[in-house]
């Protein structure tokens, strides 16, 4: 060699390969030396393992729904936060004279559920219609910006409404669109406009870029750059969406609920016990609406904060720009 | 290299690129022609916006061309389908302007250099590793690096990837657009040097594009000058520095800080 | 410029468009029949028929091809073409076989009848379509197994299966079976068609005659044979009668009897030679069933054509041809088509309160713009102060707590504030806290409508001016030394007007749409509640056109705009 590079890193020289550090490396250890991002991940995954109870039992051949609504208390109906009971009074009782603390920690399964699946349906499916529109260009991209504004178009809760209500009593290959996986779907086809916007510009300047010419210039077919180069360039958007989305479909299903048209009536969830509950205030029985208002506004504040931060730790670059 | 030295490895003839249509219609290139020989190096000077990047984009088809032929070992590339094109891509590359932007940042070192290794030699693994290993060698890399990201180099470093890159498959003709223009003084003269010593080695001809005139002088062995899209004058390196015919020539080399008669120097201190 | 707008305007219009097919998929094609849905369960077929025709529901869906069936007959030169006017996938209804279904409806009647009318023409040679076989009977009938499929094939009569009883019933329990019970439409109804004498070819008149001369004379010698048996009685009576003026009444009888009997022995010689003869002639109105097709297994006119065609009695009098398919309606007789213009003329008339719309509009809107006009002018008013004061000490306490107070008030749900809104009210006014009795009842909501969407609101504008606050002009500005206050309010929220302005059109459609939820809850009678109402009822022309509507005004509102940007901000034409 005519010259000699100033070495980053001298003790690599040994022979032994240099581990280097992804972009996705930085951006875990940014996060991870963000205590708030932390305290806040660390809410957003108490919720996410009591919302994994109900299915770890259900997997052992234990239904803990029937388990609790079964576990009724006659003397206790209507009942106030009590320690008679042990912890399971807490926060007192239903109508029934069930838990409402059961009911609350079922509810996290319900909510968590359809934020997740909300999420994996909208995401994956924003950011391929997205990739494809800002990658190909042309008709295809015409065709799928008409898509999205049109979806745009008509207000998100009217659109749902009326998503939902479409699929009311429709089976499809024997899964009933009436049940949850109608809500899971009508969520995702609300949700999904807004990281297909944001893929598509992505994609749209990184098709510009030098290494996707270069690529093209290596004889790479259309499909492999956009696997290769484009998608592990645009992944940091769908995360960021995935967990802000988290807390639009919470947000919705217990919009949803109170109009008798989210989660089925009997399956535990916030939304239903906020709909259930709405009169109850007037009597004094504010135990079950806190409990599932209070539920959901930690858990809501707990992603919103804890997606800015992971916003900030992927795309530093979005901070700067406001 | 069996053919002889008259037989150009490359014809541009004619070619034209627009942008846009209408009103906005933009001439980025417009008839221009020229030959390079094996073992050449054909520069391509011209101000910024006259269209040289254009040039050498169209010519390896990753702009549509508007017209004109590009002829390469006697088949015209603007003819053949995409498919066809194939087998072209593995003997001509390109080595980009901007270090920064032309590396996948979500990619290693390793993969990037062997992206062209995979697309047209099905290699094993530890044929793969070898072969990635010798070409960042060559391109003055600790091959050690391999697992590491663009991030984490220089941008003369970042350029020597793209030059590992470009080096893979063996090509026979590279088109250096602007390779040291982002990079300072003392690192362009290692790039330059590095892309000399490798042409030597392996017998490449180049399209070496730049903006100044200073840059390619020690390295051209034929000078196209460009402006607005056309090729205003072109010939042998020593005709184009010591007897500039166009004004357009004459203006871009008095900007040259040391043109005349010191140009000798300059060279021979690089090499 | 122009060229902009009217590219722009374009654009508005294409995904207008799109809306309306969006509506148009999930309510008319994702959504299933909706007439079932709008009538409820227990509606029968009959009714379901009825109100599909009455609103277009039973045209095809994006395209509609009419299969003509035109029938020749070869002997007379003459055609009939029957038109099937609701596309070609169901020529039952070209041949009015609904209209023999649906005869127990007045309204299906009426309206499958002016379509049997124009369907056989006034000088039709075939004299007459009997679609026979469709009688009602009192008792049900179990169906056949081929009632079911033909129930499925049709698509509009799925329910009708269910409603038969159940095979596997006994024929005891059946003809038991309760009273109240419907009467079950035939499996099968039998196409049939019938000529005129004068219309017949000779050798079928011949056969015709002969028949016909058969059953005559074998009428007349029966009746002439009875004849015979009373005159006989008669006259066993006279000869056992005492009594002359019996005898008297009974001479007259007889004499009668015996007149009437050589009346018929004449006819009966006459009748008999005229058949030996062959020129005994049925009556000219006698009409003959040449031949009858099995509608069961007809779906398409191609399927009579083939029927027809094929059928050994025709002996190839009657020809069937599909001559063209007609395109003459392929966009105008479709369901989209109907939507279409539900929604851009604004013509939809709710099936539930058979209001017009426009009539609900001018009914309902005022109720949501006076619950969304203050409630956003108040919460824009707010948002803007409040965001302008936490920008003024960004960085700072103040800064950090607005931030942190908003992004709390983001996380508390609608619902929530809602609820505790209510609560509230009804301690201040314990007998009112529901509905718009008293004017009273709008403050809450208002309030409730501000609050909610404060939090957000005030971190938008807080990014909006912050960004304008860290160009380089403020920070000229501020080292030359003006106070920021001067600064905030002379250039930054000037500069700020697009984003803001842009956002405020944004909620257009919701200001006369109203907040649903609000409405719904506080059950103010506004355009809001209005559309969830109508939802929860498939109230189809509503939806649809209130859709239609917010997705205009929210377009129109982008394009505007879109159009301040080109006007205001010279940065984006260049994009
Ligand atoms: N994608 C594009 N769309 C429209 N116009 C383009 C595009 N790329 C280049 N141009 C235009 O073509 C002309 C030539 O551009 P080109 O990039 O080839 O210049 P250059 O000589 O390489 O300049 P530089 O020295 O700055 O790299 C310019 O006027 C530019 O505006
Ligand atoms: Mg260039």
């Amino acid at each position: 060699m005519a010259e000699t590079e100033i070495q980053l890193n001298p003790n690599a020289d040994s022979g032994e390969l240099t581990p280097g550090r992804s972009l996705w490396a930085d951006a875990l250890r940014r996060l991870t030396r963000d205590k708030v991002a932390m305290i806040f991940f660390a809410i957003v995954m108490v919720y996410v393992l009591i919302a994994l109870v109900p299915l770890v039992a259900s997997w052992c051949g234990f239904n803990l729904v029937d388990w609790w609504d079964a576990a009724r208390n006659g003397d206790f109906r209507d009942h106030g936060p009590t320690l008679q009971n042990g912890i399971e009074g807490i926060l007192g009782y239903d109508v029934f004279g069930r838990s409402v603390l059961g009911k609350t920690i079922l509810g996290a399964n319900t909510s968590m559920s359809v934020g997740f699946m909300a999420n994996i349906i909208a995401v994956p499916l924003g950011m391929l219609l997205g990739a494809i529109a800002g990658y190909y260009g042309g008709k295809v991209d015409d065709f799928i910006v008409w898509v999205y504004t049109t979806f745009a178009c008509v207000p998100g809760i009217i659109l749902l409404i009326a998503i939902k209500f479409a699929f009311k009593g429709v089976t499809i290959l024997g899964v009933d669109f009436g049940g949850m996986p109608g809500l899971y779907l009508a969520l995702a086809v609300t949700s999904w406009i807004g990281t297909c916007r944001l893929v598509r510009a992505e994609t749209m300047r990184l098709r510009e870029l030098d290494y996707v010419q270069a690529a093209r210039c290596c004889g790479r077919g259309r499909f492999m750059i956009l696997l290769k180069h484009i998608a592990p360039n645009v992944m940091h958007i769908g995360i960021i969406n995935f967990s802000l989305g988290f807390v639009g479909a919470i947000q919705s299903e217990v919009m949803l609920s109170f109009l008798d048209i989210g989660v089925p009536a009997g399956t535990p969830s916030w939304g239903n016990m906020i709909s259930a509950a709405d009169k109850d205030l007037i009597a004094g029985h504010w135990w079950q609406l806190a409990s599932a208002v209070g539920a959901m506004f930690l858990v809501v504040l707990a992603w919103n904060i804890f997606g800015d931060r992971l916003r900030d730790a992927l795309d530093p670059k979005l901070k700067n720009a406001g | 290299m069996t053919e002889s030295n008259d037989t150009p490895l490359l014809e541009v003839r004619n070619l034209k690129t627009t942008f846009g249509k209408g009103k906005t219609l933009v001439k980025a290139v417009d008839d221009v022609s020229f030959k390079v020989y094996p073992g050449q190096t054909v520069a391509m000077v011209g101000e910024s916006g006259s269209g040289k990047t254009t040039v050498g984009r169209t010519l390896l088809r990753l702009i549509p061309a508007a017209g004109g032929e590009v002829i390469y070992r006697g088949v015209d590339l603007m003819s053949l389908k995409p498919r066809e094109m194939h087998p072209y891509r593995q003997k001509m590359q390109m080595i980009f302007q901007d270090p920064a932007s032309s590396l996948n940042p979500r990619m290693t070192v390793g993969n990037i250099v062997a992206e062209p290794l995979d697309v047209h030699l099905k290699l094993t693994r530890t044929a793969r590793r070898k072969r990635v290993g010798e070409l960042l060698e060559k391109s003055g890399l600790n091959p050690t690096w391999l697992n590491r990201y663009p991030h984490e180099f220089s941008g003369g470093q970042r350029q020597r990837i793209g030059i590992a890159r470009a080096l893979a498959c063996d090509p026979e003709f590279i088109v250096c657009d602007e390779p040291v223009s982002a990079l300072d003084v003392s690192i362009q003269a290692q790039i330059l040097n590095l892309l000399d010593d490798l042409q030597k080695e392996l017998g490449l001809s180049y399209l070496f594009v730049a903006h100044n005139l200073a840059v390619v002088e020690h390295f051209s062995d034929y000078v196209c000058v460009m402006n607005n899209g056309k090729i205003v004058e072109h010939g042998d390196r020593d005709s184009i520095y010591d007897t500039p015919q166009h004004e357009y020539t004459k203006k871009l080399l008095s900007a040259v800080p040391n043109a005349d008669p010191k140009h000798k120097n300059l060279h021979a201190r690089i090499k | 410029m122009l060229k902009f707008i009217l590219r722009r305007t374009f654009q508005s219009l294409i995904t207008v468009m799109g809306v309306m097919a969006l509506t148009f998929l999930l309510f008319n094609i994702v959504s299933g029949d909706v007439s079932s849905s709008f009538l409820g369960q227990h509606a029968t077929t009959q009714d379901r028929l009825a109100f599909k025709a009455e609103h277009h529901l039973d045209l095809p869906v994006l395209a509609n091809i009419h299969s003509r069936l035109q029938i020749e007959d070869c002997s007379a030169n003459k055609t009939l073409q029957l038109v099937d006017q609701k596309g070609g996938a169901n020529v039952m209804n070209a041949l009015g076989l609904y209209w023999a279904i649906d005869r127990t409806k007045p309204v299906a009647q009426k309206f499958y009848h002016s379509q049997w009318v124009s369907l056989l023409g006034e000088d039709t040679h075939v004299t007459e379509m009997l679609v026979e076989g469709v009688e009602m009977v009192d008792k049900p009938v179990a169906p056949k197994p081929e009632a079911k499929e033909e129930a499925k094939a049709e698509g509009d009569a799925e329910k009708d299966a269910e409603k038969n009883p159940a095979p596997e019933k006994t024929p005891e329990a059946k003809a038991e079976g309760d009273a109240e019970k419907k009467p079950v439409l035939p499996a099968e109804p039998v196409l049939e068609f019938r000529l005129c004498r004068k219309d017949l070819m000779p050798a079928e008149q011949a056969v015709l005659d002969k028949e016909y001369g058969k059953t005559e004379r074998e009428k007349l010698e029966k009746a002439i044979e009875s004849a015979k048996a009373e005159h006989a009685e008669t006259q066993k009576k006279f000869k056992a009668a005492k009594k002359p003026e019996v005898q008297d009444a009974l001479t007259s009888i007889l004499a009668k009897q015996t007149a009437e009997l050589a009346k018929q022995d004449k006819e009966h010689k006459e009748m008999v030679a005229k058949i030996e003869a062959g020129t005994y002639q049925a009556t000219p109105l006698t009409t003959k069933v040449i031949f009858a097709i099995d509608m069961s297994t007809c779906k398409t006119a191609g399927d009579v054509l083939a029927a027809i065609n094929a059928n050994s009695a025709n002996h190839g009098r009657l020809k069937a041809t599909i001559p063209s398919r007609s395109i003459s309606q392929v966009f105008t007789g479709t369901q989209f088509y109907w939507h279409l213009r539900q929604c851009v003329t604004f013509s939809g008339v709710s099936w539930d309160s058979k209001k017009k719309l426009s009539t609900l509009i001018v009914q309902r809107g005022p109720y949501s713009l006076a619950l969304t006009i203050p409630g956003l002018a108040l919460g824009w008013f707010s948002a803007m102060i409040i965001s302008c004061f936490v920008a003024y000490y960004r960085g700072k306490l103040v800064d950090k707590l607005g931030v942190f107070l908003s992004v709390l008030g983001m996380c508390i749900p609608l619902l929530a504030y809602m609820i505790a809104g209510q609560y509230l009210m009804f301690h201040i006014r314990p007998d009112m806290a529901y509905g718009l009795k008293h004017s009273y009842n709008v403050y809450i909501p208002i309030f409730i409508g501000m609050v909610a969407g404060l939090g957000g609101s005030v971190r938008f504008y807080r990014t909006v001016i912050l960004n304008e606050v860290n160009q380089d002009y403020v920070r000229t500005a501020r080292a030359k030394g003006l106070p920021l206050p001067a600064i905030l309010f002379k250039h930054v929220l000037k500069n700020c007007m697009l984003p803001i302005i842009t956002n405020l059109i944004m909620i257009l459609p919701f200001l006369i749409m109203g907040n649903l939820l609000l409405e719904k809850f506080f059950g103010i009678p506004g355009l809001g509640g209005l559309m969830i109402d109508s939802i929860q009822k498939r109230d189809l022309p509503i939806i649809n056109t209130l859709t239609f509507l917010t997705a205009v005004i929210y377009t129109v509102g982008l394009l505007l705009t879109d159009i301040l940007y080109a006007v205001f901000d010279p940065r984006i034409r260049l994009k």
